[in-house]
């Protein structure tokens, strides 16, 4: 759902497709552009020319005699930069590589093979989504620390040497492969149940054998979707802030965005610098993403049908049990590990045990941890603050990503695709970047956003529109233009009909945008690093700042907290809308 | 009873491209009148403009006394003012609501009715098109013609001026078509509602109209009763598109009479035709023949004016068979009602044409 909507990125509007909405809504148009400048052009403007400055940010002072590229030699000059700009290339090259190949192996098992509970796998595979980076760095680090973690003390009391490291370039990769693999899944997986069956028939009768007909026929046709998800992830990996930041400290190895946040974290402050490198990382995530586009747009002359016949699975024979052990080994590492870890040191007394008899030790048992993180003041204000940046990200965010995509998708209104293009933007800006920016601009412009929980709700409202622009661009784009046309005849005016007809209609897709949003504020830590204060801070900064403080089981226990907190969210917002599912003609 | 509406000198371009080009048409209260064309002719945009769906680039649109559209005038009322009933394609029927709401909503958006009373005219309209007790169902659960039947309901539950259908008989199999056609014919009769009906099927079209605007290109090529466009079409194109006539270019030889002339072709054709135009020996015209206007009979039979052909392709086609001759060296078709006369291909028969039966193409534009 989430990285099957990021690749969309060309609107599909044809000539009838819209409904008729006069002219003198242009005003909406021009209304929802000056916003979306305000919240994703100008921060970034901002940013950008704050890397040429020589002084940080100051209210109402741009001094523009101070214009330098000091800020981008001095960055180059340090002999570390290019070191830690090789460890991000490496690890991001290696995740990219080891997540693409596991998604690969995923999609081909469920979609075309019989491998043993495909449908299930289908399903489950977006699972390790749900499990913020954050969160999986946490409980990776409590498995696989060199010294304290639980899986080498296990290797360790079963005589086995203690090998796993995960405080190097190939342990950080391997996390990033493993939790970005579900995004290469779903991709490829649409790609495959997309593509018309009869091309590989007709291979198949042509002599070619199940497997070969697939290289052969399937192989170069699908190459541009897997060369657009290896971009994809790329951009994700360069500009992943949680996984480096909670495993590289320990190595001493920091990533780009690690150094970002250094730069500006501890005294003294050197934001020029930071902004610097920002740029640096905003022009290569633009480039990629630009690329992207590009092979999505030429993607569109592939044979791609919506007709999907039956297919007959390739039987695995003798491979199919080694298949389905092999896809629950990655369920395992993925998802039962990392829980069972958090799980075991949320309610342990000691955290540290040195042997297995110590870790089913029954004295250990103990609530301390527990009733210490919940009844902790900072906690509950953290879990307050991002309730409410979540629910306010939701009801404005979804206010303004609703007018959006009816305007994008419904209507022949001038300018609308330029409002598409800059609503699309944030898939090309990092976290970081969004989060560097607003700290300038919020600074330049001293209106009281700035220090309050505001700046942080629009900075996830520029952030997260791609996605939830997409989602209910989705869902409005299957309602039948004729089903608002219809109601406009039999008397209904625009917003009678919008309440009557469209909403109605379109409210799957919005209320799976909302859900995104909400687990999407939860999980966001890179953008908010830069924007919260001690009374703003939202909860994944609470538990990177505990964590940081070592105070390992309460950052444990927030964990499992938070993912209670999610789970009842999606429950809660599936059940709303169980009943309402209907077919849209 | 409908209103009247007028259409006067319309114009839409898209990209530069006139799609609907100066079309004028004036519907009379009650009349039943079809838009025939091929597929991009403009017909549908044409009514969509008087559904107020689209707006003009020029010429206006009037509904009873009001006029809708009038860019010239910066007049343009929207659609939900405009008092319409429209029968769309894709049924457009909300998946959302159950029949009767659907049913409900023009007079609730209209504020015309609620409580009992819209129950009852709900129920009322529901009977009427033979929905009785469907009120409760969902409505993504009925057959096409159901569906059908629930959009008709929608569209006449407040008494529209004036009914507006585009196509809305294509998405049903033939004889759900057939069916619903005559039913449709009924209601309006019984109704009295002006209706303008969208249609590239010509049989649709040939049965429904009091009157036929055919269209090419995005202008009206002929307006009348179907019979006269049938049997007197003004140009190659509607008679191509209204029938399966035998049209072929032929030079006058000689003129029989005042409405008469005899005309050959090349290959050794020679006839009589009907003409209404003035044609002068010499010039080269188009000939049309419906094919059931011509009888095949046996090589021995005494038949005056038969001339000698060779059965080229017989194909059965229930109620009649349809033979292509090889008459003067060229294909002709001539359909024959039942199947008492059994040629074969390569088969010799002789041809007789109906008195009236071949007609010059006149390429004057009937008004």
């Amino acid at each position: 759902m989430i990285a099957a909507s990021k690749t969309k990125v060309a609107s599909p509007a044809k000539g009838r497709g819209q409904t008729f909405v006069p002219q003198r809504g242009a005003f909406v148009v021009y209304g929802l552009l000056g916003i979306l400048s305000v919240i994703t052009v100008l921060p970034m403007l901002i940013l950008v020319i704050g890397s040429f400055l020589s002084t940080p940010p100051r209210a109402l002072r741009i001094d523009f005699s101070g214009l330098t590229l000091k800020n981008y030699l001095t960055i180059f000059a340090d002999p570390t930069t290019i070191a830690f700009l090789g460890d991000t290339l490496t690890a991001a090259c290696l995740g990219t590589a080891g997540a693409t190949v596991i998604g690969f192996a995923l999609a081909w098992l469920t979609e075309r093979t019989d491998v043993p509970l495909r449908r299930a796998i289908d399903k489950i595979t977006i699972l390790p989504m749900l499990i913020p980076p954050l969160v999986a760095a946490f409980a990776w680090d409590l498995l696989a620390s060199p010294r304290t973690g639980i899986l080498n003390i296990l290797a360790k009391s079963l005589g086995l040497p203690a090998i796993l490291n995960l405080y190097t370039v190939g342990g950080i990769s391997f996390l990033f492969a493993i939790y970005y693999a579900p995004y290469a899944f779903l991709m490829i997986a649409a790609a495959l149940r997309n593509f018309d069956p009869s091309l590989e028939e007709a291979a198949a009768i042509c002599g070619a054998s199940r497997l070969r007909a697939f290289a052969i026929v399937v192989g170069p046709l699908i190459a541009p979707t897997l060369l657009s998800v290896v971009l994809l992830i790329f951009v994700f990996l360069i500009e992943i802030f949680a996984i480096p930041a909670v495993l590289g400290e320990p190595g001493n190895l920091p990533f780009l965005s690690v150094r970002i946040w250094e730069l500006i974290g501890f005294a003294p402050p050197r934001i020029n610098e930071a902004s610097a490198l920002g740029v640096l990382m905003l022009v290569i995530t633009v480039t990629l993403i630009f690329c992207q586009i590009f092979l999505l747009r030429r993607r569109s002359f592939v044979t791609i049908t919506g007709k999907s016949t039956r297919r007959e699975p390739i039987g695995l024979r003798s491979w199919r049990w080694p298949a389905g052990f092999a896809v629950l080994i990655y369920f395992l590492l993925v998802v039962a590990l990392p829980y069972l870890a958090l799980i075991i040191v949320s309610f342990r007394n000691n955290i540290f045990f040195f042997s297995l008899a110590g870790l089913f030790d029954p004295s250990q048992f103990s609530l301390t941890q527990v009733e210490t993180t919940l009844s902790d003041p900072v906690v509950a204000l953290s879990l307050k603050n991002s309730l409410i940046v979540a629910i306010s990200t939701v009801i404005i965010g979804t206010s303004l990503y609703f007018s959006i995509a009816y305007v994008v998708t419904k209507t022949r209104l001038r300018g609308r695709r330029a409002l598409d293009f800059v609503a699309m933007l944030p898939l090309a800006l990092p976290g970081m970047v969004i989060g560097l920016g607003y700290l300038w601009t919020w600074i330049s412009v001293p209106i009281g956003v700035y220090g309050t929980i505001w700046v942080i709700v629009i900075a996830y409202i520029s952030q997260f529109s791609p996605q939830a622009v997409r989602s209910i661009s989705a869902s409005l784009v299957q309602i039948h233009p004729e089903l608002e046309e219809s109601a406009r005849v039999c008397g209904g005016g625009f917003l009678y009909t919008l309440r009557r007809v469209v909403a109605p209609l379109a409210s799957p897709g919005v209320r799976s945008a909302a859900i995104l949003l909400i687990i999407f504020s939860f999980r966001e830590i890179s953008t908010a690093i830069f924007l919260y204060t001690s009374d703003t801070q939202v909860f994944s900064v609470t538990m990177f700042d505990y964590w940081v403080q070592q105070t390992t089981g309460s950052v444990a226990v927030m964990t499992l907290l938070q993912s209670v907190v999610l789970l009842a969210v999606i429950l809660i917002g599936e059940r709303i809308g169980g009943g309402s599912r209907v077919a849209v003609r | 009873m409908g209103s009247n509406c007028r259409i006067d000198s319309v114009v839409k371009s898209y990209a530069g491209k006139r799609i609907v080009d100066e079309v004028s048409l004036d519907v009379k209260p009650g009349e039943f009148l079809v838009i025939l064309g091929p597929s991009g002719c403009g017909k549908t945009t044409t009514l969509r403009m008087v559904a107020g769906l689209e707006m003009p680039d020029a010429g206006s649109i009037s509904i009873g006394d009001q006029t809708v559209s009038d860019p010239a005038r910066g007049i343009f009322v929207r659609p939900e003012r405009r008092e319409l009933g429209m029968v769309f394609q894709s049924y457009a029927i909300w998946p959302h609501m159950s029949v009767a709401e659907n049913v409900a909503f023009p007079l609730r958006a209209r504020r015309r009715l609620k409580g009992a009373p819209l129950r009852q005219r709900v129920e009322e309209v529901l009977n009427m098109v033979g929905l009785d007790g469907l009120g409760a169902r969902s409505p993504t659960a009925l057959s096409g013609g159901q569906m059908q039947r629930v959009v008709l309901a929608r569209a006449i539950v407040y008494d529209p001026q004036l009914l507006l259908f585009d196509e809305p008989l294509s998405n049903l199999d033939l004889k759900m078509r057939e069916h619903l056609r005559i039913e449709l014919k009924a209601l309006q009769a019984r109704t009295g509602l002006t209706s303008i009906y969208v249609t590239h099927d010509q049989t649709e079209a040939v049965e429904l109209a009091d009157r036929i605007a055919v269209m090419e290109k995005g202008r009206i090529v002929q307006l009348g009763p179907a019979s006269e466009i049938y049997h007197r079409p003004a140009s190659r194109f509607v008679a191509e598109f209204i029938s399966s006539a035998n049209i072929f270019p032929a030079r006058v030889a000689s003129l029989d009479g005042p409405a008469s002339a005899r005309v050959s072709t090349e290959l050794g054709r020679e006839l009589t035709a009907a003409c209404e135009s003035d044609v002068v020996p010499g010039d080269i015209v188009d000939v049309v023949i419906h094919p059931e206007e011509c009888r095949l009979s046996l090589p021995g039979e005494q038949i005056a004016a038969g001339m000698p052909v060779r059965v080229t392709q017989a194909r059965f086609q229930g109620v009649s068979v349809r033979y292509t001759v090889s008459w003067g060296e060229e294909p002709f078709d001539v359909v024959v009602l039942g199947s008492g006369l059994q040629l074969r291909a390569g088969d010799e028969a002789q041809l007789t044409i109906a008195p009236g039966g071949a007609r010059i193409l006149t390429a004057a534009i009937a008004p």
